[in-house]
């Protein structure tokens, strides 16, 4: 914290004085979450039915739920020195674990490491960020028990998920056997009824971390603040390969005929413009549909701003069912931005859903861009 | 005579990067700051009169200085009786 006292001194000699403070760079829990009053540093697991966690720094610590209706209040989560998420739901008993307010962004930041892994978990004016996915829908065992269709129980309201960062590894891969950017806002593997309302879900890249770091043409790299405030058409400029204190970032090289080489850590879409998607290819997404563990379906998403994403919302991995009359789901009256790194690839559903999804681009509830166009669907 | 006073201090935004300018806005008042306002009248030998009026700020505000811990450069860069707006890259 930086903190400046002012004294103002009069012409007769007399002097007053003030006081405030600001942080630089960090975590501003203050500002954020209203002050911490305990850290945790050890991992814990979460196994008292009912409980409360209050203003509670888990700093160094990755948690895990194995129990229903847990809260946690005002709390930052950070997560430990592994690629485990920061937080875990995957247990098949977790239930309703409520965050209000919180703040999640890895300490350690790790290939693949995500911030909220699992299912049955609902964010309330919550701050999701800088996660390989920042969330990982899944209930391999429920799925196991009962089949395609399980409930998430997975939502939010005035929540932000966003700035995606996905660390290339000293092996050069982005991950084992890939060369492609796989970081998602949400990712889910299936299940149904996720659920989203006046929130933000942002796809595009964290700037200035993980392997994404942007320098001026004179070398000059820039602060986090510096690389959000580039002009549109600035010249988008790679810090040199190799050159930033973990070794990064990476080039890949090629893994095979359909993983080409990848010599920069983006991949242009030939725009060159941040506004029109330059920096977010390849394969972000803001939400990615996938059906590993049955299809993914009953979507209902409420005036949410989208952003980003090579395909803003991909369904590629999620084909509609034939014949089993499910709905993808609803979205009303979203808003999307125009930096999909493959352009007019923003609500791709990629499979056959056509009568089978509510996505409204005229009329009421209408999905449109910012601009006030409708908004591209390919169903 | 009364000491002035610091009403409220602010940076420009909660959180900064380093290196990143940060702006620092300092209110300021002095309750025993007035305006004196003087009126010369002159009258010559005919009657005629000719004024004229000037003023002057009694115990205007001398110096302002901030000091940070850790310590950056506090930069002047608008003043007026009642505030002063610093600039500083944040260190």
């Amino acid at each position: 914290m930086l903190s400046t006292t002012t004294t103002v001194t009069d012409a007769g000699g007399h002097t007053g004085a003030g006081t405030a403070t600001v942080l630089v760079a960090g975590v501003d829990t203050a500002a954020l979450v209203g002050g911490i009053t305990s850290t945790v540093s050890a991992n814990v697991t979460h196994s008292t039915a009912g409980a409360t966690f209050n203003h509670v720094d888990f700093n160094g610590a990755r948690v895990s739920a194995t129990t229903t209706d847990l809260t946690y209040n005002d709390c930052i989560f950070r997560g430990d020195n592994s690629i485990n998420a920061l937080f875990s739901a995957t247990n098949i008993n977790a239930k309703r674990i409520v965050f209000n307010r919180c703040w999640f962004i890895p300490k350690y930041p790790l290939p693949d490491k995500n911030n909220i892994v699992g299912h049955d978990f609902w964010l309330n004016d919550c701050l999701v960020e800088k996660g390989s996915d920042n969330l990982s829908i899944q209930n391999s065992g429920q799925y196991a028990a009962t089949g395609p269709g399980w409930a998430t129980g997975v939502g939010g309201r005035r929540t932000v998920i966003r700035r995606l960062a996905r660390w290339t590894s000293a092996t050069m891969n982005l991950g084992p056997g890939d060369t492609v950017n796989h970081a998602d806002g949400i990712q889910q593997f299936g299940g149904v009824g996720t659920d989203f309302e006046d929130s933000i879900i942002d796809g595009r890249p964290a700037l200035q971390f993980a392997h994404l770091v942007l320098q001026s043409p004179t070398g000059h790299v820039y602060t986090e603040a510096e690389a959000y405030a580039l002009a549109d058409d600035a010249p988008l400029i790679s810090v040199p390969m190799g050159s930033l204190a973990n070794g990064g970032p990476f080039a890949s090289p090629a893994f095979d005929a359909s993983h080409p080489a990848r010599p920069l850590p983006w991949v242009s879409n030939g725009t060159g413009l941040i506004s029109r998607g330059e920096l977010n290819s390849t394969d972000y997404s803001a939400l990615m549909c996938n059906s590993s563990q049955g299809y993914s379906a009953g979507f209902r998403f409420v005036n949410v701003h989208w952003y980003g994403g090579e395909f803003c919302i991909n369904s590629g991995g999620n084909q509609y069912p034939a014949g089993s009359g499910i709905s993808w789901g609803t979205m009303t009256d979203c808003r999307f931005d125009r930096s999909q790194g493959q352009q007019g690839h923003t609500v791709d559903l990629q499979g056959n859903w056509s009568g089978h999804a509510t996505i409204p681009t005229n009329g009421a509830g209408a999905n449109l861009y910012f601009d006030g166009t409708p908004v591209t669907v390919r169903f | 005579m009364a000491a002035p006073v610091v009403t409220s201090q602010t940076y420009g935004k909660a959180n900064y990067q380093p290196g990143e300018l940060m702006t620092l806005t300092v209110n300021h008042t002095d309750v025993d700051r007035k305006t004196l306002s003087t009126v010369t009248t002159v009258t010559d030998s005919t009657g005629a009169t000719g004024s004229g009026t000037a003023t002057v700020v009694i115990d205007g505000a001398a110096s302002v200085v901030p000091v940070s811990t850790p310590a950056v450069t506090w930069t002047l860069v608008a003043a007026t009786l009642n505030q002063s707006v610093f600039t500083a890259p944040a260190p």
